[in-house]
């Protein structure tokens, strides 16, 4: 109580948000001359964001609240060492509504945001490819979500795959959790092992999900979600999910992605789609034992910017 | 896109061409050199070959086209075993490129040439120690070298519920066709064969259009994906091939003039379906075949085309110039009652 007390009345260094992602579109691998290489397109959920601030605590060492934040404190630090500053008496305070091992980016995201807080601090900007390879050295991992263009990234090299030629498709989004009961910690998961098919699949996914792009054509990015979505039930299953791609379908909808390392399921509808579409979809996952996390609009003409 | 024209000299990224509103051609100048690139390129990545490796293949076709011109481009020795059905202009072609042509005596017109072939190759092979024989017809690469190709139709074309492939080895049709059921698992896949192939249950024997079917059964083809199968005649595949020049500027091969017949038809009865045919290569190697009075002086000229095809209930049904059966993705042995003897196919 104390403690809210002091930070509250004690002078803001610099603040910044950053938004997370709902799961993915697509994730996979594809086979170039170099190798394999281990690729992603993170649903954007504008509605799910950290804000980190960096508050002055004069005569204590750099930390974070909350203590077990300790990623985030340790790549705040190694961004100062890189930028050769002095880390400031201060505290990260992240304030967050990402769910937790979902797989909506909860700790890339405070990352980022911290990241960003430092940046504004030191007034310096760097390229966000180069912060995304920062975050992979702390994270082992990464997402697109970083970036200001929608990109397929390589998540695990913390570079960009392919940039996608246009904005994102025009959806109405309800985010799921298809386990609210389970918890996926990112880390100890085993990392999927695609067969030379499935890497070839992945090949057909980019090009389908590059034609999304290049038309803004939300039936194509639907498509992409729902073929990734089935791919992945190989590697981490989520229930019923042929049940809630049959729901979308029903109601106009596009495609079901999921979460490749969580239990959130996005269900992708027409943008501003009737209230009882949304109500029937809504209710329908919540009888399979579901919870609804959030609802958005993504794409030309949505509203992108949420208080925060 | 796993390869550039500016790195290949050719083509490797097929050209999709919309001839109505349902119906696509994807068309080649030499659809072999995609599998020909991937194939030796998974072959390297694999440690197979090295800078020393001959590569040695048995092929009349494309595909020892797409090898030669791949080999020369990356500086390796090719030996091509082929027979006298080959002409001499597109041998020449081959041996410009630095392809040593190994040519076997026999002139038998149907499938006993292939024997000779094998001979040949293992007599290649053990002239060459160092050598890597590709074998399109069971290295299951093959199949996967056409992820580029389901790649380019999934951007260009999106949704796709017809497929119309012409069917040798298989690999092009089930490797194309299960790629794009990744997107769209009830794509129904058409294979085009041509009568006394034995790839779908007929017998074998003496066959005028090449480029597709076989006298023996690859292990490239997956039987459990087909959906049709349409055997075509060598005549009516002809005129085919010249009504697509003269309808939709396209000149290509006797292989895509039977896939076009079929899947013109199908995209006429499905006004509502994506139909999408592959045309594995370009008319200038067939000048005779486009030659109306050449067919005739040969008995491969048929004045009037069938506007249907005859649907058969059973493959050895098939005998007339254009036959079609529901194959519904079944197993070859419980299609005909005979067991399916053929190689492993070659991971």
């Amino acid at each position: 109580m104390e403690t809210t007390t002091i930070t509250s009345m004690a002078p803001v260094l610099a603040g910044a948000v950053a938004r997370s992602h709902a799961g993915e579109i697509l994730q996979g691998a594809v086979r170039r001359a170099d190798g394999i290489h281990r690729l992603l397109f993170s649903l954007p959920a504008p509605t799910l964001w950290t804000k980190a601030e960096l508050i002055a605590t004069p005569g204590r060492a750099l930390t974070v609240d909350p203590p077990w934040a300790k990623k985030t404190l340790s790549a705040a630090q190694l961004l100062l060492r890189r930028l050769g500053s002095p880390e400031p008496e201060a505290v990260i305070q992240l304030t967050t509504n990402i769910p937790l091992a979902k797989g909506c980016g909860s700790s890339t995201t405070d990352i980022l945001a911290t990241l960003r807080a430092i940046l504004r601090y030191r007034r310096i900007t760097i390229a966000e490819e180069e912060l995304a390879r920062l975050i992979v050295e702390v994270e082992k991992a990464s997402d697109g979500s970083i970036l200001s263009r929608p990109a397929i990234f390589r998540h695990r090299e913390g570079l960009v795959e392919r940039y996608l030629p246009g904005p994102l498709p025009n959806v109405h989004v309800i985010v799921i959790d298809a386990q609210p009961s389970e918890i996926v910690p990112t880390e100890p998961m085993q990392r999927a092992r695609y067969s030379e098919e499935q890497l070839g699949a992945f090949d057909v996914l980019i090009g389908r999900l590059t034609r999304a792009f290049g038309l803004g054509s939300p039936s194509d990015f639907g498509a992409v979600a729902t073929a990734s979505a089935r791919i992945s039930q190989h590697f981490l299953p989520k229930p019923h999910l042929e049940e809630v791609i049959a729901l979308v379908r029903q109601e106009g909808g596009y495609g079901v992605g999921v979460a490749h390392s969580g239990t959130i399921v996005s269900a992708m509808l027409p943008p501003q789609c009737l209230a009882e579409s949304d109500a029937r979809v809504c209710g329908a996952v919540r009888e399979l034992g579901m919870e609804v996390v959030t609802e958005f609009e993504l794409g030309l003409g949505a509203q992108q910017e949420v208080a925060a | 896109m796993t390869s550039s024209f500016l790195e290949h000299g050719f083509e490797l990224v097929p050209r999709p061409v919309r001839l109505r509103t349902n119906l696509f051609a994807i068309a080649f100048f030499l659809m072999k050199l995609v599998p020909a690139a991937f194939m030796l390129r998974r072959a390297k990545e694999e440690g197979l070959i090295d800078s020393q490796t001959v590569i040695i293949e048995t092929s009349s076709g494309n595909f020892g086209m797409g090898l030669a011109l791949e080999c020369h481009r990356l500086g390796m020795r090719f030996v091509l075993v082929t027979d006298p059905a080959v002409a001499p202009v597109w041998r020449r072609r081959l041996t410009d490129l630095g392809t040593t042509v190994s040519m076997v005596e026999t002139t038998a017109g149907d499938g006993n040439v292939q024997n000779a072939r094998l001979a040949r190759l293992e007599q290649e092979m053990r002239r060459h120690p160092n050598h890597y024989v590709p074998g399109q017809y069971n290295n299951l690469a093959n199949r996967l070298a056409y992820s580029s190709v389901a790649e380019r139709i999934a951007d260009d074309i999106g949704h796709v519920d017809v497929l119309v492939a012409a069917t040798g080895s298989g690999a092009s049709g089930c490797g194309t066709a299960g790629f794009l059921r990744v997107l769209n698992p009830d794509l129904r896949f058409i294979a085009v064969d041509t009568h006394n192939s034995v790839l779908f249950g007929q017998p074998n024997g003496p066959r005028s259009l090449r480029g597709l079917g076989n006298s023996k059964h690859p292990a490239n083809l997956d039987h459990t994906a087909v959906d049709d199968v349409h055997w075509v005649q060598g005549p009516v595949a002809f005129q085919a091939m010249r009504r697509l020049y003269r309808e939709h500027r396209l000149y290509q091969g006797p292989t895509s003039g039977a896939s076009f017949l079929v899947a013109d038809d199908y995209a006429r009865k499905h006004p509502d379906q994506i139909v999408v045919f592959l045309c594995p290569d370009h008319g200038e190697r067939y000048p005779d075949l486009y030659d109306q009075e050449w067919l005739r002086r040969n008995g491969l000229h048929v004045p009037v085309t069938p506007a249907d095809p005859h649907e058969v209930d059973s493959p050895l049904a098939a005998s007339g110039d254009w036959d079609c059966f529901q194959w519904c993705r079944r197993p070859y042995g419980e299609v005909t009652g005979e067991p399916l003897i053929r190689p492993e196919v070659k991971a």
